[in-house]
């Protein structure tokens, strides 16, 4: 079972995707905040798999709350819920360490995908993010990486790393590489290891600008 | 009473056709909605331009969900009165935006009886 948490100072939006998730099986709305400020304080109480955050909220806005929740509960997964695409944005909050970002007039299918992908894969951005990362970070080169100085990646982590960008969970890569789910694991931590990424999120803005992976 | 102003496809799709969901959806914004017009009004009053932004930001998503293309618009034409001449040049617009919402709440009052 998923735990989900809400925050979204919008009660009439939170009851809405509240009735939406309700059907979603294997999810279960676990805490609903108006402001990252109630968030923090429900968490010390419930236990949370994945929180849907949203960006502009009184007391304690979105960014404000990604920091502390980096800080305070590293292992909680975050998906952003805004009406806010633009590049800059999603760059900013990816390095906070969001694990994914749908807009919030997202379809209830793509609800469900971001959700399950991200308790899955630790990670989910919609086409729309993934472009506009690409058109920043590849096309644009506005963001140089300062990976200079890492040991180049093997083959396999290089594998592993495509699979990871592809959505497919570690029991999947572990399948089409022949490997156990352990040594996928291994590879991912190396990953992390190699390109200093703090996530799954990290390690795919790290495929895109090198070019190990361009979404069709 | 047919629905002039608004569509509810949006809802539908959402909710996938379910219509005790979707009731119950028209019945929150029914509970909801005047409170984020007062907001929009007393920002106005107020010339508080940051509650007036804060209420129309909030106000934008349910015109999409209510598929309320006019009010949608009017409330954008709103925003970007309000960016470039101030809060207070907005009080024509506001009033068109209360009336529309009065039309819209009797609508779906009309149209939850029913469903």
């Amino acid at each position: 079972m998923i735990n989900l948490a809400l925050a979204d100072d919008q009660r009439l939006f939170r009851k809405g995707l509240v009735m939406l998730l309700r059907d979603m099986a294997g999810v279960r709305v676990v805490l609903e905040c108006a402001n990252g400020e109630e968030l923090l304080l429900g968490l010390k109480n419930t236990k949370v798999n994945i929180v849907l955050l949203d960006l502009e909220m009184p007391v304690m806005d979105g960014v404000e709350t990604m920091h502390k929740l980096r800080a305070e509960h590293p292992e909680l997964k975050v998906i952003i819920l805004s009406s806010h695409d633009g590049e800059n944005v999603i760059k900013h909050l990816m390095e906070l360490g969001a694990n994914g970002y749908i807009p919030k007039n997202a379809e209830p299918d793509e609800i469900d995908l971001a959700i399950r992908s991200v308790a899955d894969t630790g990670y989910y951005f919609s086409d729309t993010v993934s472009n506009a990362m690409l058109h920043g970070l590849v096309k644009g080169k506005k963001v140089k990486p300062n990976f200079e100085d890492i040991d180049p990646l093997s083959e396999r982590e290089l594998e592993v790393l495509r699979g990871i960008c592809q959505e497919r969970t570690t029991a999947e890569i572990g399948e089409k590489l022949f490997i156990s789910p352990r040594t996928v694991e291994f590879h991912r931590n190396n990953l992390l290891l190699k390109t200093g990424a703090r996530n799954t999120a990290g390690l795919v803005v790290y495929a895109m600008a090198n070019g190990h992976y361009i979404p069709l | 009473m047919t629905l002039r102003h608004t569509d509810l496809s949006t809802l539908n799709n959402l909710f996938k056709g379910d219509r005790a969901r979707i009731s119950e959806w028209i019945e929150l914004y029914l509970e909801e909605a005047p409170g984020y017009f007062k907001r929009l009004e007393d920002g106005l009053r107020a010339n508080d331009a940051e509650g007036f932004a804060a209420a129309l930001h909030d106000l934008r998503p349910q015109a999409h969900y209510l598929g309320a293309p006019k009010l949608l618009e009017l409330l954008l034409q709103i925003g970007e009165k309000a960016g470039n001449k101030g809060t207070p040049a907005c009080s024509e617009a506001v009033q068109q935006v209360l009336e529309l919402a009065r039309q819209i709440e009797m609508e779906l009052r009309d149209h939850a009886s029913k469903l």
